[in-house]
């Protein structure tokens, strides 16, 4: 069978645009105020160590999906009930993805039309990228990148003229104890989401990849993004800031020059619909993955259709509003993602290596 | 209106799929597929007859916040 192949380019692309995904248009935790940009580089420097753990299990096996390392690692059985779990979490996380979508589309964009439209239009977009295969999604994102970087930085600069000094100052304004409750939450959404990756990397080009993808990934995704918050938090402001649904859709919104370059803002609507597309394809693709690997199937293609049917109803059904899904997204699902981002992985890292290390599993050359 | 587009899509997928899948008796897939297929048929039937379902969010969210005690 034909080996899709991403080049490290375009693992590096998929990675900072599956970062940007839904945080380009939510933002970031907002809880530090003024110092938010602190939180941000703060769990920047917690996510590094996290990555360069999901690279190293992607290393010990390569070519080989988490999936399938975990079947090696935990054998059959206890092996199923890990990997249902990351499954689910890959699932869910896609499903809120799609949801931020389809809010955003019908507050901001169109509200008078249902909200199932704009989910299900995206949710089968997405389903037939997955179908198409990662090399797809790769060559999407490697086009993409280049445009998302010019909207945020073009923005910014063309923004100049409205950044208030004052927004960011004093420093320290809300206490380190805020500032690090920001941080933990900026971490667990966008950075350590990263974790999905794991699920679907089988595909990079050699055993030093994972390394470079991640780590270089991680690191161009934060500075975009810190650009983006600077931006927003400048000229916003905080009270603003931490009372809009869509900061950066407010954000561009200001922008007025001449009376002659105005309503930007559809360019922040059209940069979420494609990095929300690689980071739903993204997820969809893992939680077909597992699905297929949990039946001892070798394809995915053929459940993609069913997997991304039930995705766009659960994130029809999933939150009542949109006040409930924003005290989610930043209140509770730090705390949820936390087993899925850090205590699983380091679980599997460790088995990982000890069955490696103990040669009881065949450490195996394809390159 | 709603439930008869969403019946109208689903059997016009199904029938995308499943008819090259049963040409090379992939029964096992199929099987697997029309499961997860009906699921979600059913829930799609719910949602567009106004029916409430019960989120997952909830049970997630009051599990959390008494571990982390707030």
């Amino acid at each position: 069978m034909y080996k899709e192949v991403v080049s490290d380019k375009q693992g590096m692309a998929l990675m900072c645009v599956f970062i940007w995904g839904s945080s380009i248009l939510l933002g970031v935790d907002s809880r530090a105020g003024k110092d938010v940009w602190i939180s941000l580089i703060l769990a920047a420097l917690m996510a590094f160590p996290m990555v360069l753990i999901y690279a190293r299990i992607l290393t010990l096996f390569p070519g080989k999906d988490l999936f399938e390392i975990i079947r090696k690692v935990f054998g059959k059985f206890f092996g199923k009930a890990i990997m249902l779990l990351f499954l689910w979490y890959a699932f869910h996380l896609g499903a809120l993805v799609l949801r931020n979508f389809g809010e955003f589309i019908t507050t901001a964009g169109l509200p008078e039309t249902p909200r199932t439209v704009p989910t299900a239009v995206l949710g089968l977009l997405c389903i037939w990228g997955v179908k198409e295969g990662m090399e797809v999604l790769g060559r999407w994102a490697n086009l993409f990148i280049f445009a998302l970087i010019g909207v945020v930085i073009g923005t910014a600069i063309l923004l100049v003229g409205e950044f208030e000094l004052d927004n960011l100052r004093p420093l320290f304004g809300k206490g380190a104890e805020q500032i690090l409750a920001g941080s933990f939450s900026v971490f667990a959404f966008p950075f350590a989401e990263t974790v999905v990756f794991l699920m679907v990397f089988d595909v990079l080009k050699s055993k030093k990849s994972a390394y470079r993808v991640f780590g270089m990934g991680l690191l161009i995704g934060v500075a975009i993004l810190l650009v983006a918050a600077l931006r927003n938090a400048l000229v916003l402001g905080e009270d603003l800031l931490g009372s809009t649904y869509f900061p950066s859709y407010y954000t561009i919104a200001r922008i007025d020059i001449r009376d002659f370059l105005q309503r930007l803002e559809i360019l922040i609507a059209v940069s979420f619909i494609i990095a929300g597309f690689v980071k739903i394809s993204v997820c969809l693709l893992a939680a077909s993955k597992g699905i297929a690997s949990i039946f001892n199937f070798k394809d995915y293609r053929f459940i993609v259709l069913p997997v991304g049917l039930l995705m766009i109803n659960l994130a029809e059904f999933i939150y009542g509003s949109i006040m409930e899904m924003q005290e989610w997204a930043f209140k509770v699902y730090p705390y949820y993602a936390f087993p899925f981002q850090v205590i699983l992985p380091l679980l599997v890292l460790v088995a990982a290596e000890i069955k490696v290390r103990s040669g009881t599993v065949k450490k195996e050359e394809q390159f | 209106m709603g439930l008869f587009v969403v019946i109208l899509l689903y059997v016009m997928f199904i029938l995308m799929e499943t008819v090259p899948m049963m040409r090379q008796r992939r029964l096992k897939e199929v099987l697997l597929y029309s499961l997860l297929v009906a699921v979600s048929l059913l829930i799609s039937i719910l949602l567009s007859l106004g029916i409430e379902l019960p989120s997952p969010a909830h049970p997630i969210k009051r599990t959390i916040l008494a571990i982390i005690g707030q």
